[in-house]
């Protein structure tokens, strides 16, 4: 009976903590997601002036940030295509090369991950200047592609592994070109695995700074304009961004929970 | 007819040091149903891929009809291959599958749509055509393989243990199917199992293949009763194994002296005096009791008495040998069972080999429990 | 390489090595290896050939004027700008024949003083030209201060990562082990939604606790120990702990999700069974569990330790320019402000050298191979 008390004991304790922590995470979010709704400028919850809505409309009236957000989605436009075809193609050989020789090459492959996004810049501004090309929007693409690439490499080869593969070779055997075969019967196979890494591609291109802010020079993206707006003066209307963030993320990570819970 | 012959000349094959085919010549006939049968590892899956193309022999020349086969690939030899898991296309419907082989080939869909109807016709899956291959009972998913392997319109079908999923009364049933269908279209079927009862049942002649090697061809009949090797014999069947040493040959009977006593058998050709040898007699050659049998007689002491449905499995000893008789229901009744007897054999029905490799004990066990399985059903 | 030319066939092969090739090269490899070479390319500020160079600027400037001065007459004093190089200056009223000597004589002076320097620089250059151009200066040059900021930063992140882990391994436990399917959902998705959101609202949404009337000190005024009236209160972002405790928060979650995923493919009888047999709470997670997650607890302290060693957005919004520079700031003003980027190079460097050796300790202390860390 004491063994079980104790048990017990230990998840009451353990339930209070995970309290806790979700808390952490979400009370900075809550809190700055309020503020924007008060009328106060610099933005806060503890001197509360207002309720109001007007910090939203004041986004559209910032023409340098929807600059900086058409710079997003251009650079997105050329980092998501790239990289789930870098990944793809690196999945497909690393799937089927044998040997010491590929241990090495994933090892290269899966480098720029676990390298710290400044350095990922760094180089590619520093590699593109012997070209003659300055850090722009182009250089960017470039540095996030190297690492955005790896992740598409890991999902579709996780499922590349799952695959069975005497269908390709029932389908070489029925007189299959290797082209038809690749996209009548391993791209179909993939097709679901490509879709989520080009989502992920997406968040990973529209969300990164750390590799933005070193290899973009004088331009700016969304998340550039507001790491900068941030730091010079805090105003409402960053909140109200904020706001529109976490609820397109509320939104997307339901949808997404409850669509897996009802594959289920 | 549109099969084609099938002519392997010194093939072989070696994954690194490994031998998985020694040198093996065979001819498989233009319209035959030809089974490979052994237990698992003993190269027959390898001999498939290399008919296939999938894997290149070591030596020796392959030949389909006229054609060798060298540099022939996988996608243009005139061969079908059923896969194990039947590998079918999941994201295609039951006759996108049926028609891929056309499609590869450029086939209008019109014409496509049309030549698979009759293969879904020929393999009884109309109404099914729109369904996916998940939607299918194992018995559908089966056709399904066939009918698309089929609609290439191969020489030569090579199955690779294409039943091995089923259960035990569709597996039986799809035995039937598939002679059915290879008689109806003529095309050479190259079939591959370790279940002997598949191999025996559907086949015009059947390979056993061990360790590399095809030890005997020969067909159904002549492979259970005149196995040409001490393996073969264990293998394929059950089999009493007695031991001893040639002590005659004459008119093609030998006499074997073992410990129990001097046993007489069939002697299969160039057997000499004095070596080491096995003679082999089936569960059902041996009679209980019966005085009259002359050839052999030998004393034993029951063990066990298993009814078996059809049959009764008596386990009798020897001294140290164990022996097993099977006996119909009317012979059974007969015999006093508390007594010490004898059984006897005619020399006819046994066969006696120089000693030699047997096929692994645990694997005929199970064998032979399959085997009892669906003698049951 | 054969099976899959015979699978995807020659052009398909082909066009899927070629993209690898180019990612390994154009992205990945090569761009390092020009960074590095440039961090061992030392550019000395306070040589002569540099003080040369500046001089000479300087002085074909003040040419150009006097050249100017003697065909236009010199400059009017209007704007009130005074070129301090142009000592001796006289009004536009009077420019009469002896000025303009003068002005040939400076001129002839100017032109003899470049010709020499010229010579000074021909000769520097080829000297230069012929020594051994690397060295490990920039490496070797680090002053005082950037060290100590470096040792601070990485400190910072180890810190961030032992924290991350003790809180979070229990978390994973909670929800990959201890919760009904009902319950593993809710929290899953709790934690999944502030790891989606946008890593700079994140640290943006500290503001709100740390700003002069945020939550920390209304708080403090509300218990009486501060005054906004007479502006008793606190400047949080003064404080280091601030940039630790963002850090913590922004990259918590990489540790999470990590150990989570190797946490849920632990047979849950295992630990029954362990359970079973005996054995403590301490001692199924020593010998049963923590096993199992290794490769994950790797990932999560590897990816932990990177991005907090790495974090500019954290140090460049929380600090608010109230602390000294964090390395990662240090690293960008030698880009886009004082532009060295030799020295930027070599600091750039220094910090992935870190994060490697990071990466093989953990892998040792762990016992985790490479193929492991990423599935």
């Amino acid at each position: 009976m004491k063994a079980v008390e104790t048990m017990d004991r230990g998840d009451a304790l353990l339930n209070i903590f995970i309290g806790m922590f979700v808390m952490f995470m979400f009370l900075p979010l809550i809190l700055m997601m309020l503020a924007a709704f008060n009328s106060a400028s610099p933005p806060s919850v503890t001197s509360w002036e207002e309720l109001t809505l007007a910090w939203f409309p004041r986004l559209l009236a910032e023409d340098r940030l929807i600059g900086c957000l058409q710079n997003s989605f251009r650079i997105a436009v050329f980092v998501v295509p790239a990289s789930v075809l870098l990944g793809l193609s690196a999945a497909i050989l690393l799937t089927r090369l044998e040997g010491q020789a590929t241990n090495l090459l994933y090892a290269c492959l899966i480098s720029p991950m676990l390298t710290p996004g400044i350095v990922l810049g760094i180089a590619t501004i520093v590699f593109w200047r012997h070209f003659g090309v300055g850090a722009d929007l182009y250089t960017t693409i470039m540095a996030q592609t190297t690492f955005i690439a790896s992740f598409p490499m890991l999902i579709i080869m996780a499922r590349l592994q799952r695959q069975d593969r005497a269908q390709e070779e029932a389908a070489l055997d029925l007189g299959a070109s290797p082209f038809f075969l690749f996209r009548r019967v391993t791209f179909p196979f993939l097709l679901p695995a490509i879709l989520t890494s080009a989502a992920l591609a997406f968040l990973l291109s529209f969300e990164n700074y750390n590799t933005t802010v070193f290899s973009i020079g004088g331009s700016c993206t969304l998340t550039t304009e507001i790491a900068a707006q941030a730091r010079r003066a805090h105003t409402p209307v960053i909140n109200a961004l904020g706001v529109i963030f976490v609820t397109v993320t509320v939104i997307f990570s339901l949808v997404y929970t409850l669509r897996k819970q009802w594959e289920k | 007819m549109r099969g084609k012959e099938v002519v392997l000349e010194k093939v072989s094959a070696k994954f690194g040091d490994f031998t998985a085919v020694y040198p093996t010549d065979l001819v498989v006939n233009a319209g035959e149903f030809f089974s490979i049968l052994g237990p698992s590892g003993c190269g027959k899956t390898t001999m498939l891929r290399m008919i296939s193309g999938f894997l290149s022999p070591a030596g020796g020349s392959i030949r389909i009809g006229e054609d060798l086969m060298a540099g022939v690939r996988a996608n243009q030899r005139p061969t079908a291959l059923i896969f194990q898991n039947l590998a079918l296309f999941p994201y295609m419907s039951v006759w996108e599958n049926i028609a891929f082989g056309l499609e590869a080939r450029g086939v209008s869909k019109v014409e496509r749509r049309k030549r698979a109807q009759e293969l879904i016709d020929l393999v009884a899956l109309s109404g099914e055509e729109m369904k996916k291959p998940d939607e299918l009972s194992g018995g559908q998913r089966q056709r399904v393989a066939v009918a698309r392997a089929l609609a290439v319109e191969p020489a030569v079908l090579l199955l690779d243990e294409p039943l091995s999923a089923l259960d035990l009364k569709l597996r039986q049933h799809m035995r039937a199917e598939l002679r059915h269908i290879q008689r109806m279209t003529g095309v050479t079927f190259i079939y591959i199992t370790h279940d002997q009862g598949e191999a025996l049942t559907m086949s015009d002649r059947v390979a056993v293949m061990n360790r590399g090697l095809i030890e005997q061809v020969d067909t159904s009949d002549r492979i259970y009763d005149r196995p040409s090797t001490p393996f073969v014999a264990s293998f394929v069947g059950e089999n009493n194994i007695l031991r001893g040493r040639i002590t005659a040959v004459e008119d093609g009977v030998a006499t074997l002296e073992s410990e129990l006593g001097a046993l007489r058998g069939r002697a299969v050709a160039g057997l000499a005096v004095g070596v080491d040898a096995m003679l082999f007699v089936r569960p059902e050659a041996l009679r209980i009791g019966d005085e009259s049998q002359s050839d052999n007689r030998v004393a034993v002491k029951p063990v066990r008495r298993d009814m078996e449905g059809a049959y009764v499995n008596w386990v009798l000893s020897a001294g140290e040998q164990s022996i097993v008789a099977h006996m119909s229901k009317a012979a059974d009744a007969g015999i006093d069972h508390d007594r010490s007897m004898h059984v006897g054999f005619a020399a006819d029905d046994a066969i006696v080999m120089a000693a030699g490799e047997l096929a692994d004990t645990g694997r005929q066990l199970a064998d032979t429990g399959r085997q009892d399985d669906e003698a049951a059903v | 390489m054969k099976q899959l030319f015979e699978i995807y066939g020659w052009p398909l092969t082909t066009f899927f090595s070629a993209c690898v090739a180019l990612w390994l090269t154009i992205l990945i490899v090569t761009p390092q290896f020009f960074m590095i070479e440039l961090s061992l390319r030392f550019e000395d500020r306070g040589d002569r050939l540099t003080k040369i160079v500046n001089d000479l600027d300087v002085l074909y400037r003040d040419k150009g004027t006097k050249e100017y001065d003697l065909v236009n007459g010199p400059a009017c004093n209007t704007t009130g700008m005074v070129n301090p190089m142009m000592t001796g200056d006289s009004s536009c009223a009077q420019f009469g024949e002896e000025d303009k000597l003068r002005l040939e004589q400076q001129v002839r002076e100017l032109e003899d003083r470049i010709q020499s320097l010229l010579v000074e620089e021909q000769n520097l250059k080829e000297i230069k030209a012929q020594q051994f151009p690397y060295s490990v200066r920039n490496y070797t040059a680090m002053t005082g201060l950037h060290a100590w900021t470096l040792t601070k930063t990485v400190a910072f992140a180890l810190i961030v990562t032992l924290i991350a882990l003790a809180a979070c391994y229990p978390v994973a436990y909670a929800v990959a082990l201890r919760s009904g399917p009902v319950k593993t959902v809710i929290l899953f998705t709790a934690l999944f939604v502030p790891y989606a959101v946008n890593e700079l609202m994140r640290i943006y949404a500290w503001l709100t606790v740390f700003d002069l009337h945020g939550l920390l000190n209304t708080l403090l005024v509300i218990a009486g120990f501060a005054s906004f009236a007479s502006d008793e209160v606190i400047i949080w972002y003064r404080f280091p702990g601030t940039v630790l405790v963002v850090l913590v928060y922004t990259y918590i979650l990489f540790m999470v999700f990590p150990i989570y995923n190797t946490m849920a493919t632990l047979d849950p009888n295992q630990v029954e069974a362990a359970r079973d047999l005996g054995a403590k709470t301490w001692r199924i997670h020593w010998r049963v569990i923590i096993p199992h997650t290794k490769p994950g607890i790797a990932v999560g302290c590897i990816m932990t330790f990177m991005l907090a060693a790495g974090s500019f957005s954290v140090p460049y919004i929380i600090t608010r320019g109230l602390q000294p520079k964090w390395f990662t700031q240090l690293i960008y003003d030698k880009f886009y402000e004082s532009s060295n980027w030799n020295l930027g190079s070599a600091y750039s460097f220094t910090l992935l050298l870190i994060c490697i050796l990071f990466i093989f300790g953990v892998m040792a202390i762990f016992g985790v191979k490479l193929r492991q860390l990423a599935r």
